[in-house]
């Protein structure tokens, strides 16, 4: 598989604190990767670095081959990336369809006109789009008055409008029902098989990562502890120790599938104890 | 120029800066805690200079040739004004504290034009000078120059209240509960401490720092009812300059622009290849510039948290509604009546009509900046009169008409794309200030600049051609020519760019991570609306015959924002029915009676305690009405 988006030796320092040290990682091409870890491990920082609202204070992004970092957000983009947000963000003054025609409308470079007549609310890609998500019902809803797993969905519309390469999902399912955290992650991952559309998302509902993610990296303190498939994470006892706080043993990780990678394979102090 | 000329200059500068911190060490303390950009605090400033003159020589006769009567009128002055402060407060701002920047902000500039015709009626229009204070009008020598007694007291004044200011906020249980309510309101209000009564508090001690600050101006400036604007945006830029809420700031900055006047007079007029410079005549545009420099490399201001760009409680954006059939017959309708508005109502109405239509595309354009782009503005008269004297200049060199009507616009959007890219890192109150220096920068500029600008006089004479000569028939090319720019508007705040502008404003970080240049855009929003507003000076100096610096001052561009308010901020016809209603109230006004800015300033307040969600939409009114009908049958039915 080829890489899409590669990560090395991402560092950012927020004053005093050190949010990534030297982290590196890569995304395939229509892979669905899961960035896990406890609160203030980095996940965020790791997008924001990873979209252009950050600048690294070391290391490269690149994407598809090329260097990213330190492009504009819009640049970024425009090259592929798409994002959501914790917070669910969504264009509040207009309706959701107004919403997405206007990221169309942006993926099309066609933003910035004002000579050229009104923007097109209708057309296929944007009914497309709103029938996709599942919005039908709201599109003509201003987007301030949505609830919030309507706001996630019309968020993740938004950004599919963008036709992105690689989608970075900041904790798509938190606060959403069992059903419909489903819905939404099997939305995702259809589009990560069927279209080969890359997958970066954050998450702490274990359910969903492992019942999505091909591959899983856990951030610990700016730190990648550990990065491999499923399987072998949930085996792993640094990711188990990250997590609360004291080292159990490892339970026996034959069948695990793959091993982990990890600093353990380029010989970190902090050694997954795995078999 | 010797050294000691210049220790002159200096020691006068220092007075001038102290003067300075008093009213705005009050203003900052005011804006740390309630977030309100407080026009009204000008007006605090001229009511102390007013009421310490009239303190001053009743207790002369009580006190002859002593000190006391001066000292003791000080304190009169700060403890009316600090009264009149809190009722203000009170009364008028503690029910909008929720509503949206802009709405506060308008509010205290009707505050501003009740205090001023308050003024006008009690002292009237003379210049009071205030008695000589025994003991404080001599002179000292120093190095053989005579410096007066009275700024070596001023100065002294300043700093030992710079000192009690910052013990009351380090040491005291009122400073700890002032710093937590400017640190986080919601948290502070959570913790039990007691806003209502700490607000109050806090505007009347601002108050009374402007107040006294007033008084202790008299023997330097006599009591004038130009005061309140001409030290409001003195103190602005030394607020700004500081950064919003910080005293040591406020100290800091009135020091920088001290020195900095001192500095200019001190240089006297300087030759740059071959032109005459006067520095001592620019000294307010170069306040101004010191202050937008220091916002370009400090965008919060030298002691300034950067402030979070939405600091009010986020408020439910209002949808521009794409007009449907309704709309565009009430457009036609609109259009019949005001083509044969002149026939039927005569040249007196052609006359006012055109001030509306005017008035309606300069707030039009504010709306498309404002409304649409998110970017308050306090200083759009910028535009206006860069258009309005832009046409005066094309018509005295000979070029025709037409050719003026063309090149305003343009000569406004180019000053406004180089000021666009100067701000494009400030955002939020401070984008708002900085426009208001560009405007008052302009405006000293158009005063002093005499060869280009006719300086206080402005430009004369600068009629259309004859054909156009019948205000009728002036009123029917402005009626075109408006007509197409309203137009215009509308249709472009439905455009693509339109709708990006508000996605920007809605959620920009949401907008850039869907491939929106936002600032790109903005700036773009900000040169578009220029041009808009430029072709509104151009119409304007030729109805009026003539520009002058008016056209470039504050309550123009205030003016804009109240036209705005009152019509809505997105609402499509709202820039129309805004200018209309305050053109109309204002014509209607200033004909019946002399103090027709107070009853502006009423209606102003009326309006905005009326409707503090902002927007006096017919849709708001019919809410409000419908809420209150409700509450009647309510009561009835118990």
């Amino acid at each position: 598989m080829t890489a899409i988006l590669e990560l090395s030796g991402l560092t950012r320092r927020f004053g005093g604190v050190t949010a990534l040290r030297g982290v590196s990682f890569a995304v395939g091409e229509g892979e669905l990767v899961a960035l896990i870890g406890p609160n203030g491990a980095g996940k965020t920082t790791c997008f924001n670095v990873i979209d252009g609202t950050l600048r690294p204070d070391a290391g490269a992004v690149r994407f598809a081959g090329a260097r990213i970092d330190g492009l504009a957000p819009e640049t970024i983009a425009r090259r592929g990336i798409g994002r959501t947000f914790q917070v669910a963000s969504t264009f509040g003054s207009m309706t959701v369809r107004e919403g997405i025609a206007i990221a169309v409308a942006a993926r099309e470079r066609r933003d910035g006109r004002f000579a050229s007549g009104p923007l097109a609310t209708h057309s296929a890609a944007i009914d497309g789009l709103v029938a996709a998500a599942g919005v039908e019902a709201l599109a003509d809803q201003q987007c301030s008055t949505l609830a919030w797993g309507d706001a996630k969905r019309v968020e993740l519309a938004l950004v599919r409008a963008g036709s992105p390469r690689l989608m970075l999902l900041d904790e798509p399912a938190a606060g959403l029902e069992p059903d419909a955290r489903r819905i939404l992650m099997r939305e995702a991952s259809a589009l990560a098989r069927s279209e080969g559309v890359a997958v970066l998302f954050s998450e702490h509902a274990m359910d969903v990562v492992f019942g999505f993610a091909d591959r899983v990296v856990v951030l610990d303190r700016g730190i990648v502890i550990a990065d491999g498939p499923p399987s072998a994470i949930r085996a792993s006892a640094t990711v188990a120790e990250a997590y609360l706080g004291t080292p159990i043993p490892a339970p026996d990780a034959t069948g695990a599938g793959g091993g982990v990678s990890g600093p353990a394979a380029r010989g970190s102090a902090r050694e997954p104890r795995q078999g | 120029m010797s050294l000691a000329s210049f220790a002159i200059q200096l020691l006068n500068g220092l007075a001038s800066a102290s003067s300075l911190f008093l009213v705005a060490a009050g203003l900052t303390l005011i804006f740390g805690v309630t977030r309100i950009v407080n026009f009204a605090h000008g007006s605090f400033f001229m009511l102390g200079a007013y009421v310490g003159w009239s303190a001053g020589h009743a207790l002369a006769a009580a006190f002859p040739a002593s000190q006391l009567a001066f000292w003791l009128a000080v304190l009169t002055a700060g403890a009316v004004v600090a009264a009149i402060g809190a009722a203000i407060e009170a009364l008028i701002l503690k029910r909008i504290y929720a509503a949206p920047e802009l709405l506060q902000l308008t509010a205290t500039f009707g505050v501003l034009l009740i205090a001023g015709d308050a003024a006008l009626a009690l002292w009237g229009p003379e210049d009071r000078l205030g008695p000589r204070v025994p003991g404080l009008s001599g002179v000292v020598p120093v190095m053989g120059y005579r410096v007066p007694v009275y700024e070596l007291v001023l100065i002294a004044i300043a700093v030992a209240v710079f000192v009690v200011l910052t013990v009351l906020l380090r040491r005291t249980r009122f400073g700890v509960l002032v710093r937590a309510a400017a640190e986080n309101r919601e948290l502070a209000g959570a913790l039990g401490i007691d806003q209502a009564k700490l607000y109050t508090a806090v505007f009347a001690l601002g108050s009374f720092l402007a107040g006294a600050a007033g008084a202790l101006a008299l023997p330097r400036e006599p009591a004038n009812l130009a005061m309140d604007l001409a030290v409001i945006a003195d103190a602005f830029v030394v607020t700004v300059l500081g950064g919003l809420g910080s005293i040591p700031g406020a100290f800091v900055a009135a020091l920088a622009i001290g020195v900095t006047k001192a500095l200019c007079i001190a240089a006297g007029s300087i030759d740059i290849g071959g032109m005459t410079l006067a520095l001592p005549r620019l000294t307010r545009v170069i306040e101004f510039i010191v202050m937008a420099l220091v916002l370009l490399v400090r965008p919060a201001g030298l002691f300034g948290a950067p402030v979070a760009s939405t600091p009010t409680a986020a408020h439910e954006p209002t949808r521009l509604v794409p007009p449907g059939r309704v709309a565009a017959w009430a457009a036609i309708a609109i259009a019949l009546v005001a083509l044969l508005l002149p026939a039927l109502f005569g040249t007196y109405a052609a006359v006012l009509a055109t001030d509306i239509l005017i008035a309606a595309l300069f707030t039009a354009s504010l709306q498309l900046l404002t409304g649409s782009g998110g970017m308050a503005s306090f200083g759009h008269a910028a535009w206006f009169g860069i258009g309005a004297y832009a046409a005066a200049r094309v018509v005295l060199a000979g070029y025709p008409f037409a050719v003026a009507l063309v090149a305003a616009p343009i000569v406004a959007a180019i000053v406004a794309a180089a000021f666009a890219g100067v701000s494009s890192r400030v955002s939020g109150i401070h984008f708002a200030m900085l426009t208001l220096a560009l405007a008052q920068i302009l405006w000293s500029a158009a005063l002093d600049w005499t060869p280009v600008t006719g300086g206080s006089n402005g430009l004369i004479g600068i009629w259309p051609p004859t054909a156009l000569a019948d205000p009728s028939h002036y009123y029917m090319l402005t009626l075109a020519l408006c007509a197409t720019a309203l137009l215009a508007l509308v249709a472009i705040a439905f455009t693509p760019f339109g709708y990006t502008l508000r996605a920007s404003r809605d959620a920009p970080l949401r907008a850039r991570a869907s491939g929106i240049a936002v600032g790109k855009r903005r700036r773009e929003a900000i040169w578009l609306s220029a041009a808009f507003a430029g072709l509104a000076g151009a119409l304007y100096a030729f109805s009026k015959g003539g520009v002058g610096p008016d056209s470039l001052a504050i309550p123009r561009s205030v003016d804009a924002l109240v036209m705005l308010l009152l019509g809505g901020l997105s609402a499509v016809f709202g820039p129309l029915a805004g200018a209309a209603a305050l053109t109309w109230l204002q014509d209607t006004l200033a004909r019946s009676t002399e103090y027709w800015h107070a009853a502006t300033g009423v209606a102003i307040l009326a309006l905005v305690l009326a409707f503090p969600d902002g927007i006096a939409t017919l849709g708001s009114v019919a809410r409000t009405l419908r809420r209150s009908a409700a509450a009647v049958r309510r009561r009835a039915v118990r």
